[in-house]
Order: C-alpha cells, then structure tokens, then sequence
C-alpha cells in the first residue's frame, strides 16, 4: 500500500508551494535586522561569532545528513539554529566554546534523535546551556556595547532609562541590543505566517504579569517594562518560543506553552542563580511539550454532547 | 447568516482556477457508451440485456442483484442514455480497475422508452428516486432512495451547490442555466423528506447562480437560498451541516440522525427530470486543467473520458499527465482515460504529475489548524507509519472525512491524507471499534 506509485496517484493532487525550506528562508530573513544590529554593535566579535556557530551547525548538519543517508536534503534549519545560537550568546564568547555549542546543538540534540521534527529540545537553546553548564566562563563575556566591561544588564539595579533598551544600547547578547529591531523581523515573520502572534503575546504578557506582582519589594510594584525589554526576552518571545518543534501544535497547547515559558523566564530571572531565565524556562516547557499537546486535544467533530439542541436558524 | 465550521482551507483565484465557470453547458453525445455496473456506493448491478439486444433511451440495462431474504441489494438502477445496440457485457476499466458494464453502440435516433410514473405523495417519490436511478452526484455516489428511506424525522433538506473543489464548475453552471430545474427538484426532495424546510447552499463565489435562485425561488416559503463563504471543504455534509445550522453529526452516525439529509444539486435536478418521467441519465462534466478548450458539457452516463477530451482539444503541451476524475483534492487519478463517466463523476481534470517528496514533519500545526475533523493528521502519519494502530483508534482516525487539507497545507509534503486515510479504512474493514 505504501508504494511510491500508490503515494504519487493519491488525493489531493494539489500541494501549497509552501514548504520547509522557504519557511527557514523566511525565518532568516525575519533575523536579519537582529544580525544588523548585532554587527552594528559588536562589529568583528559579532561576525566572528556568527560565522563560527553558523557554519558549525551547517556543517555538522551536512555530515550528519550524509552518514544517516537521510534522503532529505539540506534545509536549511540547521543555518536558523546557528544564527539563534551566536545571537543569543555576549560577543566575548570564546569562539571554540561557540563551536562546540553548535556542534553539540545539531548532533546531539537534534540529528541523534532523529533530525528536523524530531528533536524535543530546542537546538540553540540546548547548546547555549549546554555552555553555560559545561563552560561557564567562555560565557563571562558579557559586555556593553561600548566595549566598557561590566556586570550583565540583568545583575544591575534598573536605574537606566528604557530608551536606549528599546532601540540598542543594551549590552548582553548580541542578538538582544535592539527591541524594536525584534519587533520587527517578528512582524516578518508573523506576515509570512511562520509564527503566531498569539505566541509571543502569551509569552510576553504572563511574564509581565508575573514579574509586576511579586517583581518588586511588595506585591505589585515590579518594573515590568524594564524586564520585558531587558535580556533575552524579546529574542526568546518571537524566535525560539515560537520554534515549530519544540511547541504543542494545538491551539490551547500553544497557549499553555508560551505562559509557561513566560512565568518561568519570571521565576528564574527574580529568585534562579543565573542572571538570565529564558533559556531554562524554554528547555523545561520543550520537557513538557508532548504531555500539554496529548491533554489538549481538539474535541473530535462529533464527539461532543448532542447538539441536537443548537439553536434553530429558522427562529433565529 | 452562516457559521464557520471549524478548520479548513480558503483557496483563493490562484488555485481555484475556476476559469470554465462562464463556459456554458454544450451537449456532447459519443457513439458508444460503457456503462459499468457499480456506479458508485453500493452492490454492483446485474446486467438486464445481452449482446445483441436493441436498447432504448432511458431503458434499465442494470438492476440491482437479489440482496439478503430475497429484497433487492442496496443499489440504484442503471440506465442507458441512447437508443441502440448491445455490443458486449464485459469487464471494462474503472476508477477501481474493473468492473462489468454494459456497452452500447449508439444509433443516433435517440428512441426514448415510455416515460416513468410515480404515485403521488412521499412514498411515490422515494420509489421513484429508486426507479429513475438517483445517486449523489456530488462525487461519493450514495443511492439517494437510501438516504430518503430514513424513519428519522427530517427538519431540514439541504441542497448542496457548495462546490468547493477547485476546477469544478458544473454546479454553478447548472444553477446559473437552469435555476427552475434546481428549485423544482428542490420541492421535490422536500415532499420526499416529509415536508422538510428546504436550503438551497451556495459559496459566495458564485454571486450569478445566488441571484438567479433567489429569483427563481421568490414566492416559495419552504425553499430559501443560504449564501457561504468560500472555503474548502464547505461542500462536505458534515462541514455544510455545522456551517448552516450549527449541528454537528453525531461521529459514527447519518445526518439524519442530526434531522438533516444533504443532496448534491445536480442529484436535485436529475429528480426534478424524474418527476416529468426521464430517469439519470445525463449529467453536466467540468473539463478543465491543461486542457485546450476547457468546457462543461451535457453527456450520457458512459461517455468515456478520452472522448470528452478529445472534444475539449485534448491536454496542452507535452507532458507528464495525471487525469482525475473529480475535483483535485478528493478526485480519483485514473489508470487511463478508457474509463467512462458515471453518474457521480464531477469532471475531468488534467494536471501536470506532481513531483513531491516527503521530508520530517517540522511539527508546524499546520494539517491540525486546517482539519475539518479536529484531528491531529501528523499524530495519525505517524503511528501509521510505525504501525501503531491502538494510537490510530486514540486520535480517532476513523472521523477522517478524506478532504485532504492536511496533505494540501504540509510544508513537509507528507502524504498525511493518505496515510489517515488508510488508517480509517482499517477501521471500517477490520471493525475495530473506535474507543
């Protein structure tokens, strides 16, 4: 039944020319503003970092894709994950711990169980903590963007002004400087519909609603604008937390999904060791991912209680 | 006004391609017609004459073959559209390979036999939807007498102009040319239903044949015109019952069971030429795709699809061709064009072979945003593949209805109708019984 021939002559004879590679082609494009700006700030080191985790995570894909002689060709997702990878590490990053990390993001947790679609961790998040447990000083680099070394943003008492945050002169990773400039590949990729704007939404707001009440020295005094546009927040919100594979596919899914990762990212960022939460938070509900999408099902056409007492269109 | 039904896809002017929608209905009628025992739903039908015999217009040349204690088997009848001779009664190819049928070499006088009668009142017609050979003639073939036979009380008939499948226009035509013609079969089916409250439904994509039918039907109290949005699959009766009445069919159940029997237009307007006596026989075909002359023509029941095209010009250019019969999401590709019309085929549709390759499903959502059903189609794709058929029954493979959206929308180009498909055919012939 499974026959090539059989496939070929089955309804529907009709396919949307959408497929896989433009949708990484698409996210590529929506990063793009986020690499400008990371070049812009971070000049070489940020090229450097880029170019190292990117083709490390192409060429392992390549290598990986040959030995399992899987017939699928290259994609292009593993060149995504490089990209999320170095912007979501500081430009000091020792550039051999950030081609591990790569490495370790494509062979490990992805082609090892199975490749694209199968992974259960998010790559680039899996491999920034992989560097952040196995290596945690090559990530010490955290730095301004004027080069002034310093605490990270997150360590620091919120006194600066949220302008520079919101168009980039926050230091920290290099993908984070700018949040507008986020925004902005988000709105490339919420009009090429590769993600949903009820994703980043979610995310957004339950940490904002998280980190207002207990944020502060009382309940509901916590600086929310401050945290949502600090850190890797806004990176995470539109980018990773809206990763196809690692997220329920159903609809309530989506939205249990996105609020954990939102509370979560709180929780770490006001009372966890490391100064930054997004990464963890989004790893741990990626953990949860096949039990939320089993419990939140669709009810099935049909199924439901008789609706035999709908209401009568002629009486309405 | 209508309510959505849940999922589905909107195809838009691009893909629709319903450019034979200004094409009006041409009568075409061939020299010879196959006409094949199983047309459709149910057991295939005994041939009535033999090689040799004179045949005329509208005669029966297959009945349906002696079922359980006696009564005859759950079948409609079939008719020869021409007058003329027997050539032979052999297997000939079908959508399903081959099946017997009756072929007829035409004389061209077009002989009727005497018109049929029909006893007054409901049974009457239900009898007569039996004699005159009625069936769906939306694609799935269904004996319309069965699904009239129901003792459930009925409250509402809905006429089924939807056409949602890209390509197909003969519905529209049908409804835009003869409008009288679909209203009468409209109150015809009414009186059969007991009285029913009749919706005529129609996309909003089809603005002429609304107009036309609310004029047609001005006056008349039990038979109104619904307008729809256009969105595949609103011509599904389980999607076309959610959407105008905000009913759902109990799963494993009949319309019926919800009060409501759907019936294809062109099936209405077959029972309105049963009403003046003339059994199905004809039908309206859509020839479109990569096709010199796309058109809609008028022909008898057996015209094989190589004539049609060869009518319409034959394919453009040369290449690897995929005939379907039907529309291109749910339609048949055929093995070879010698296969005849039958009195469900919709079209003729000729398109370029497509060359898809599967890749991992990236987990997008996509098939489960679209699902009709509410059904999780890459779950399905998957526990298929691996065999898993307790996880087929858990995420209710059998409440698939086959629309293909899953497939339509997959940026993995997974073949996830297939695979669901077939994950609800084991259903039906093993009996599993869904939890």
């Amino acid at each position: 039944m499974e026959s090539k021939q059989n496939l070929a002559l089955s309804a529907p004879h009709i396919r949307r020319p959408r497929d896989t590679r433009g949708i990484m082609r698409d996210v590529c494009i929506g990063l793009t503003p986020l690499v400008v700006s990371a070049l812009w700030f971070f000049r070489l080191k940020a090229l450097w970092l880029l170019l190292v985790t990117t083709a490390a995570c192409a060429l392992t894909e390549w290598i990986c894709l040959k030995l399992r002689r899987d017939g699928s060709a290259f994609d292009g997702s593993a060149v995504v994950t490089g990209l999320l990878l170095a912007l979501s590490l500081p430009a000091g990053t020792n550039l051999f711990a950030a081609a591990g990390a790569g490495i370790f993001a494509i062979a490990v947790v992805k082609q090892l169980l199975g490749g694209i679609g199968h992974n259960i961790l998010n790559p680039a998040m899996a491999g920034r903590a992989m560097l952040m447990a196995a290596w945690p000083t090559s990530l010490s680099g955290y730095e301004r963007a004027d080069a002034a070394t310093s605490a990270t943003p997150l360590s620091m008492t919120g006194d600066e002004s949220l302008w520079p945050m919101l168009w980039g002169r926050e230091n920290g990773s290099i993908g984070e400087t700018s949040a507008l400039l986020i925004l902005l590949g988000g709105a490339y990729l919420l009009c090429t519909g590769c993600i949903r704007l009820r994703v980043p939404v979610t995310c957004l707001w339950s940490f904002a609603l998280f980190i207002w009440i207990f944020g502060g020295d009382t309940l509901f005094t916590g600086d929310a604008a401050a945290q949502l546009l600090s850190g890797g927040l806004m990176l995470g919100a539109f980018f990773m937390v809206t990763d196809f594979t690692g997220k329920p596919t159903t609809f309530a899914g989506e939205l249990i999904f996105a609020g954990g990762v939102g509370i979560l990212t709180a929780v770490l960022r006001l009372w966890g060791p490391y100064p930054e939460g997004m990464c963890f938070a989004i790893l741990l509900m990626n953990l949860a991912t096949p039990l939320i999408e089993y419990l939140t099902r669709p009810p099935v056409y049909g199924t439901r209680p008789s609706r035999a007492t709908a209401p009568d269109p002629a009486r309405r | 006004m209508p309510l959505p039904f849940r999922g589905g896809v909107v195809f838009g002017h691009t893909v629709e391609h319903k450019e034979t929608s200004q094409s009006k209905i041409q009568p075409f009628t061939p020299a010879q017609l196959v006409l094949l025992m199983r047309q459709g739903f149910g057991a295939p039908c005994v041939p009535t004459v033999r090689p040799g015999d004179r045949v005329l217009a509208g005669q029966v040349v297959g009945a349906p073959p002696a079922g359980e204690g006696g009564r005859p088997a759950f079948a409609a009848p079939v008719h020869c559209g021409v007058s003329g001779t027997v050539r032979a009664v052999e297997p000939r190819p079908s959508a399903e390979g081959e099946t017997l049928a009756v072929v007829v070499d035409s004389d061209g006088k077009g002989e009727a036999a005497p018109p049929l009668a029909h006893e007054p009142g409901r049974d009457g017609l239900r009898s007569l939807m039996q004699e005159a050979g009625l069936t769906g003639m939306g694609g799935a073939g269904f004996p319309t007498y069965l699904k009239y036979a129901t003792n459930k009380p009925i409250r509402y008939v809905l006429v089924n102009g939807a056409e949602c499948e890209p390509y197909l226009t003969c519905d529209h035509r049908l409804m835009v040319e003869q409008p009288q013609r679909v209203i009468a079969g409209a109150k015809a089916l009414r009186q059969a239903a007991g009285e029913a409250q009749v919706m005529i439904c129609v996309e909003g994509n089809k603005p002429d044949a609304i107009a036309l039918l609310e004029d047609a039907c001005r006056g008349e109290e039990a038979v109104s015109v619904v307008r729809l949005p256009a969105k595949y699959p609103q011509g599904g009766e389980r999607q076309l019952i959610k959407a105008v009445l905000g009913r759902e069919v109990p799963a494993g159940g009949l319309p019926a069971d919800c009060g409501v029997l759907v019936t294809n237009v062109g099936t209405a307007a077959a029972l309105a030429d049963a009403v003046q006596g003339r059994p199905l026989t004809h039908r309206v075909v859509t020839v479109a795709g990569r096709v010199k002359r796309p058109a809609n023509l008028y022909v008898p029941i057996g015209t094989r699809l190589s004539e049609l095209l060869e009518y319409c010009g034959g394919a453009v250019g040369e290449t690897r061709y995929l005939w379907i019969a039907g529309g291109p999401m749910t339609g048949a590709a055929l093995p070879s064009l010698e296969v005849p019309v039958i009195k469900g085929t919709t079209g003729l549709v000729v398109l370029d072979r497509p060359e898809n390759r599967e890749s991992n499903c990236i987990r997008c959502g996509g098939c489960a945003r679209v699902c009709p059903s509410s059904l999780l189609p890459f779950a399905i794709d998957a526990a298929v593949i691996s065999g898993d058929m307790a996880a087929c029954v858990a995420y209710r493979a059998d409440q698939c209805i086959s629309c293909g959206c899953c497939s339509y929308i997959c940026p993995a180009k997974r073949h996830l109708a297939h695979r669901v498909t077939m994950a609800r055919s084991a259903f039906r012939e093993n009996r599993i019984k869904p939890a």
